[in-house]
């Protein structure tokens, strides 16, 4: 495997990966097998299916909505190898040194928001927090409690009053967070 | 925590110093008077009183209110500090010290082995100083967590370490085989991992127990406290780890014990055990000065000076290697300043003095050496480095925890950045701690909880628990801002 990843994947594309996204070469080879690991169809692209075919992403209340975000930029229901990495590419550890656009706390805070932002208004509805606290919660709580917490969310983050989170408010609600951290993953060299 | 109200009534004082040292000197001044006076004898710290009466509160205390989460994040590299940087403590003092010893500057020739167990015994950083001194100058979570997980997790190396070379002494030295190093390493996995197991299983029986008190709600409390308790004896009638055992059996119990039982009775374990353990930890530093003045001493100024030489520098040299190590596997980097506050809170106390009053002085006649080695060590550690290490922080600009509940959105979006994260690393094939973590939470929800947990249970019970928080903390202020509430 590792022998036809590096022969399909071009020095030139490799170093392109690097510059817009900030992985080393190694790691963007490592994450390229893993890519035509994923691809069970051999067209250099994934579909849903093969996403959904990972078992433990499946169980994931957030699953769907993960793999949803990694097709925002794709047309067609397919996601190259390019695409792929600039979502991955949210998740890396941010450095001092090194700055690039992909893993800004910002956009970090940008991609959880998407996971509520279902219908890409730039806010979050109290419905759109219903769905998500479903997800994550399952049947067995009330109704009644799952309306009371989102509406304390919205009404403790909301500033301008229209009954919704934006995503400054969003960011505003996560100031002390330390999103640097809880959104970051130790990429493989 | 509890101390003489003299103390926390001068604010200067407290300023300069931790409360533990003015618990020590206290203790001096208690043992001078009770030695000239010839009043009474009161018998100094022993061994067994420690270990059996004045030390679990302290550790149950430490595990029932861990940070669980916190913990498990970082328990890769706290294992890394507690079992490789205790050895390595350990072995790098024993070795430099008989090196020293051949010169003959100590004056006397001290066996390797000896030297090996009096290294074994002072190399082990201690949970209670550790806590005492850093729960006054409140530094950063992520900082707090190592260096305290450092200190509980520990025990099972130095209880180990301690045995064996105890066992080694007796042996002596040209009857020791292969198998008995063998045996050696295999005797820590298993003091520390059944400690651990002991521990794990009283707990969830504990949590078993509580779901069927609510009929007699006056003695939840004791439950807890007792089968703690019981973890702690059963772990060391086995010469495992007590304190692993008592700090998992809290660890594990607390989740399930919370749902189960009364507001009142939590509100009734919280306050007792806050004050079983910071009566003991008085009680201890009081003893550490009494026992100071009343235990036979043998002064040997280089043996002193090299043991708190060393014992510094290891421990500096060995935080800043497997803090680099550990840098390679971590998102969040320790920093060059936490790495100076964590080798500068290595601070050695009660349960080295402890080990050392343990030592049997018919095998080993250097014992009021180390004695009063091991004594100007703690005294070393936790006043010198007790008293500056607060300057330091806020010189240094370490970043200082903030206390506080979360608030639903916080909590919320970071439930929910977990399962990115989750997701994420399934997407790339890898396996992290989040994972395991929603492995274990499916398993729980599974199998555990309902077994364990009298009521309807949920999939998520920090979400209620923070909902509920913040509403009783709000309904709390509401009744302070509008005054004339009846009852109160």
């Amino acid at each position: 495997m590792g022998n036809k990843s590096s022969l399909m994947l071009q020095e030139q594309d490799i170093r392109d990966i690097q510059a817009e996204t900030g992985f080393l070469p190694s790691q963007i080879e490592r994450l390229y097998s893993r890519f035509t690991s994923l691809d069970k169809a051999d067209n250099g692209s994934l579909s849903r299916e093969d996403f959904l075919r990972i078992p433990e992403l499946a169980i994931n209340p957030l699953g769907d909505r993960i793999v949803h975000a990694f097709f925002k930029e794709s047309e067609d229901d397919h996601v190259n190898f390019r695409q792929f990495v600039r979502v991955l590419a949210h998740f890396r550890p941010i450095k001092r040194t090194q700055d690039n656009k992909l893993n800004a706390r910002e956009e970090k805070l940008r991609f959880a928001f998407k996971m509520y932002d279902l219908d890409d208004d730039e806010r979050i509805s109290r419905e759109e927090l219903l769905a998500v606290l479903h997800m994550m919660v399952g049947e067995n709580i009330s109704d009644e409690q799952l309306n009371s917490i989102a509406e304390r969310t919205i009404l403790e983050a909301d500033r301008d009053g229209d009954q919704m989170i934006s995503f400054d408010e969003f960011c505003t609600a996560l100031e002390r967070t330390d999103v640097e951290q809880k959104m970051s993953i130790k990429f493989l060299k | 925590s509890v101390s003489p109200a003299g103390f926390h009534m001068t604010p200067k004082l407290s300023h300069v110093f931790p409360e533990s040292c003015m618990l020590i000197v206290l203790g001096i001044v208690i043992g001078l008077l009770l030695f000239y006076t010839q009043a009474a004898s009161v018998s100094p710290l022993t061994a067994d009183v420690f270990f059996l009466y004045l030390l679990p509160p302290i550790i149950l205390d430490a595990g029932y209110f861990m940070p669980n989460r916190l913990f498990f994040d970082h328990l890769g590299t706290i294992l890394v500090f507690a079992v490789i940087g205790t050895i390595w403590n350990a072995l790098t003092i024993g070795i430099t010290m008989y090196a020293i010893s051949l010169t003959g500057l100590f004056g006397e020739s001290i066996p390797v082995l000896h030297m090996f167990l009096f290294s074994s015994l002072i190399s082990a950083v201690d949970p209670v100083a550790v806590l005492a001194v850093f729960e006054e100058i409140h530094v950063e979570e992520v900082l707090y967590i190592l260096v305290f997980g450092e200190s509980l997790l520990n025990d099972g190396v130095t209880v180990v370490l301690y045995h064996l070379f105890e066992g080694y002494s007796e042996l002596g030295e040209d009857n020791i085989m292969l198998v008995d190093i063998a045996s050696g390493v295999a005797s820590f996995l298993l003091v520390a991992l059944g400690g651990t197991v002991i521990g794990i299983i009283w707990g969830f029986l504990t949590a078993f127990v509580t779901r069927f008190t609510s009929q007699v709600r006056v003695i939840e409390p004791i439950f807890v406290f007792v089968m703690s308790y019981l973890a702690y004896l059963n772990a060391e009638i086995f010469h495992l780890s007590g304190i692993l055992s008592i700090t998992f059996c809290g660890i594990t119990m607390k989740n399930y014990v919370e749902q189960n039982i009364s507001t009142k009775s939590h509100t009734t374990i919280k306050y007792a055990m806050k004050m079983l353990a910071s009566s003991s930890e008085t009680v201890i530093f009081m003893f550490l000065g009494v026992s100071t003045v009343q235990s036979k001493h043998d002064w040997n100024t280089w043996f002193v000076i090299f043991t708190i030489f060393f014992c510094s520098i290891y421990r500096i040299l060995g935080v800043w290697i497997f803090s680099t190590m550990c840098n390679r596997f971590r998102v969040k980097k320790i920093a060059f300043v936490d790495k100076f506050i964590m080798s500068y809170g290595g601070l050695r106390g009660a349960v080295a003095f402890a080990l050392v009053l343990t030592i049997n002085s018919h095998h080993i006649p250097l014992q009021p050496m180390f004695l009063t080695a091991t004594i100007a060590m703690v005294y070393f550690t936790v006043f010198i480095q007790g008293i500056t290490i607060k300057p330091l922080t806020e010189l240094l600009g370490v970043k200082k925890a903030e206390k506080r509940t979360l608030t639903m959105n916080e909590r919320l979006h970071e439930r929910s950045m977990d399962y990115i994260i989750a997701g994420i690393e399934d997407v790339m094939g890898k396996h992290g701690n989040i994972q395991i973590r929603n492995k274990f939470k499916r398993f729980n929800n599974k199998y555990l909880n309902p077994f364990l947990v009298r009521e309807k249970n949920v999939v998520e019970p920090k979400f209620l628990e923070t909902y509920s928080q913040i509403k009783m903390q709000e309904a709390m202020n509401y009744m302070a801002t509008n005054g004339n509430s009846p009852s109160n």
